[in-house]
């Protein structure tokens, strides 16, 4: 929390100019961001329950208020008054902040995401917390830390199969950042830039006439590309290796208890969610509305409602894809997996890259 | 003092502590965790220096891939013998700390001596005594440093870009001579670390 | 004394420069007595890091202020980080995979087991 309000303070640094006031405000959204930013994991958790219920034919939690709407809470209560085991063999300190640096980075990239805007003509009308012009590849950088809390935590545990789950998903996690890496830099080729409001703001209008042009009609290819590597990023299945339970003993969490665990838990539906609000603001037009909707609305309170509602039923949506793909696809093995990321998806990303540089380069 | 300056007092100590524990910790992994967090105070020095794109490509590529390298390669051959090592012979140690004292002494007079606020080319060696009475760094410059332009547009992609794809006085045969040595770096490594090929 | 200081400002170039090369000098110190060739590697890592530093801190407090010149006097100094970074991606990948090589040679990643070449 206190990491996340001095990241914040630092992203908005170039701002420093805006008014004596700036920090406080700074420090309130970013507040505001975390809060909504948990809750929405919670939900996202509720979600899953029900969606996999659904697939699998059962009704899925329903006692805790509403059609179980409250579940998040029960669950996230019992999480926390678990007895909180730090067991003899352990390496303390890595054992403690590994949980938080698996945690970290998913909360803060949510500080360059542009939700919304109230002018959708300019960039820098944005809601954002902070709009840098680098905004893509600081995702991209937060993105990659988020090795460290998988590896420190396995190896802390101080337990061979923990440290062979550790390693196994790091491995996994650089092997599919190279061509996710590679799929972003096809997209911003033909983006010309790295500031993602500005991104959103090319989205808008209509490509070939009846297509809204967002970047996945684009860069087809990128956007398949990059979206498998989320999807291997946020150990969702099929490429959830890193916690088989049946086969390979969990993985690096084996060791870990009570908050701890759940702060992997929950750091990992906060890494899901802002992995799909970057796919729906990358390819998939953030906040642009299709078809110049955008046109019928006066700049003000209506657009800005109007672009924040379609911000999130993208992201919604993108959401519930993932859920439904968890529940439908069977794990791959290590060595499939690996193959289709150095042998399948890096090739296809390197020759979309070169496609890319003799068709669009303006 | 404005908010800079305590940001940059802040991240400066915070980077010297945590490059000394990174020298001195005895277990590897404890000293890649240190390195990787010294890591970010310079990149918020960077970012106050207004090098927006150098501040994230650092965090990307030295935190996000050099270390992440490093810790991998470390937990993998797991190396808890030398724990037990005692460390080298004191004399050597001493001599080595002379040796980068010396190194910072000399820096640091050449930096309190040279006007380097000024500009450059007609800097001259200010009085050796002038700058030794009134101590240090701070003393030394005539007229302080134009502070860095902090509008976030001054090391942005679009700049570093331009300056280094210039299509007459660019870097892109630099740039090319480096790719190019990252490649050959890459078959090199594979060569080197692989079994069998 | 602290309040001459607190009116002083305190982010000037000749303090960046310090700090780099506190840094530098902290890490020449690793790499001549450590034992562990990660944790020597590591040191290098420190040292590169403080040169980035200075040519940072020269361009911004020095040619950001200067319109007048061509771009590439400009940014000249940051491009030379981008390349000073890149050449350090590269030998972090060769060294570490040279590390590795010897670790199967001798089970080791001590300094003193590779004194092989010496008379």
């Amino acid at each position: 929390m206190i990491m996340a309000c001095a990241g914040a303070l630092l992203l908005r640094l170039p701002g420093t100019g805006e008014g004596s006031l700036w920090w406080a405000w700074t420090l309130l959204w970013a507040f505001a961001l975390f809060n909504v930013l948990m809750v929405t994991a919670g939900l996202l958790v509720y979600a899953e329950r029900k969606v996999c219920a659904r697939i699998q034919n059962r009704i899925g939690p329903n006692r805790v208020g509403p059609a179980g709407i409250l579940q998040w809470i029960a669950d996230a209560v019992k999480l926390f008054l678990k007895e909180d085991i730090v067991p003899d063999h352990v390496n303390r300190f890595f054992y403690i902040v590994g949980p938080f640096m698996a945690f970290f980075p998913g909360m803060v990239v949510f500080g360059v995401m542009p939700f919304g805007t109230a002018n959708t003509a300019d960039p820098g009308a944005a809601f954002a917390l902070a709009s840098l012009d680098v905004g893509l590849v600081f995702v991209v950088a937060l993105t990659s830390i988020a090795v460290y809390g998988v590896a420190y935590g396995g190896w802390a545990s101080n337990n061979k199969f923990s440290l062979l789950g550790g390693l196994r998903s790091s491995a996994q996690l650089i092997s599919y950042e190279i061509p996710m890496g590679l799929a972003l830099i096809s997209l911003i080729m033909s983006a010309g830039s790295l500031s993602l409001p500005e991104i959103v703001t090319q989205q808008q209008g209509t490509f070939l006439g009846f297509l809204p042009n967002w970047y996945c009609f684009h860069q087809p290819v990128a956007f398949l590309i990059f979206w498998v590597c989320a999807f291997a990023e946020g150990n969702r299945l099929p490429f959830d290796l890193p916690e088989a339970e049946p086969e390979l003993v969990g993985g690096y969490h084996t060791e870990y208890s009570s908050m701890k665990f759940g702060m992997f838990f929950l750091g990992e539906y906060a890494a899901l969610a802002s992995m799909a609000a970057f796919v729906v603001t990358l390819f998939l037009g953030g906040w642009a509305l299709p078809y110049g909707v955008e046109a019928m609305l006066t700049p003000g309170w209506q657009t800005a409602a109007a672009t924040v509602g379609c911000f999130l039923v993208k992201w919604a949506l993108l959401l519930f894809v993932y859920l439904w793909v968890r529940w439908t696809l069977p794990r791959f093995r290590y060595d499939q997996l690996m193959r289709l990321g150095w042998k399948g998806l890096l090739p296809l990303a390197l020759a979309n890259i070169f496609v890319t540089g003799v068709l669009a380069v303006r | 003092m404005d908010f800079l300056d305590v940001l940059f007092l802040g991240c400066a100590a915070l980077a010297v502590v945590l490059a000394v524990l990174t020298v001195s910790v005895r277990n590897a992994v404890t000293a890649a965790f240190t390195l990787v967090a010294m890591f970010f105070p310079v990149a918020a020095i960077f970012l106050a220096l207004s090098a927006t794109f150098l501040a994230v490509i650092q965090v990307l590529v030295y935190a996000g891939a050099i270390m992440v390298l490093f810790t991998f390669v470390i937990m993998m051959i797991n190396p808890r013998r030398e724990e037990a090592v005692e460390p080298k012979e004191p004399d050597f140690r001493l001599a080595a700390a002379v040796f980068a004292a010396l190194f910072f002494l000399a820096t640091t007079h050449a930096v309190t001596t040279y006007a380097l606020s000024d500009d450059y080319e007609t800097a001259a060696p200010a009085p050796a005594g002038e700058a030794g009475a009134s101590g240090g760094a701070k003393a030394a410059a005539p007229a302080p440093a134009p502070a860095a332009k902090v509008d976030g547009k001054w090391g942005g992609p679009k700049e570093i870009g331009e300056a280094l794809f210039n299509r007459d006085q660019g870097f892109t045969f630099q740039f090319e001579a480096v790719s190019v040595l990252i490649l050959v770096a890459a078959v090199g490594a594979v060569v080197l670390a692989k079994r069998r090929l | 004394m602290v309040s001459a200081m607190l009116l002083h400002q305190v982010f000037t170039l000749e303090n960046t420069l310090l700090l780099a090369a506190l840094l530098f000098s902290i890490g020449a110190y690793g790499v001549l007595t450590r034992r562990n060739l990660l944790t020597v590697l590591m040191s290098l890592e420190i040292m590169l890091n403080a040169v980035n530093l200075v040519l940072v801190a020269f361009n911004s407090f020095q040619w950001s202020a200067r319109p007048a010149f061509e771009i590439q006097a400009r940014t000249g100094g940051q491009v030379f980080v981008m390349m000073i970074i890149a050449v350090a991606a590269a030998e972090a990948a060769v060294g570490l995979a040279i590390l590795v090589t010897l670790f199967r040679k001798k089970q080791s990643v001590d300094t003193r087991d590779f004194q092989r070449l010496q008379g």
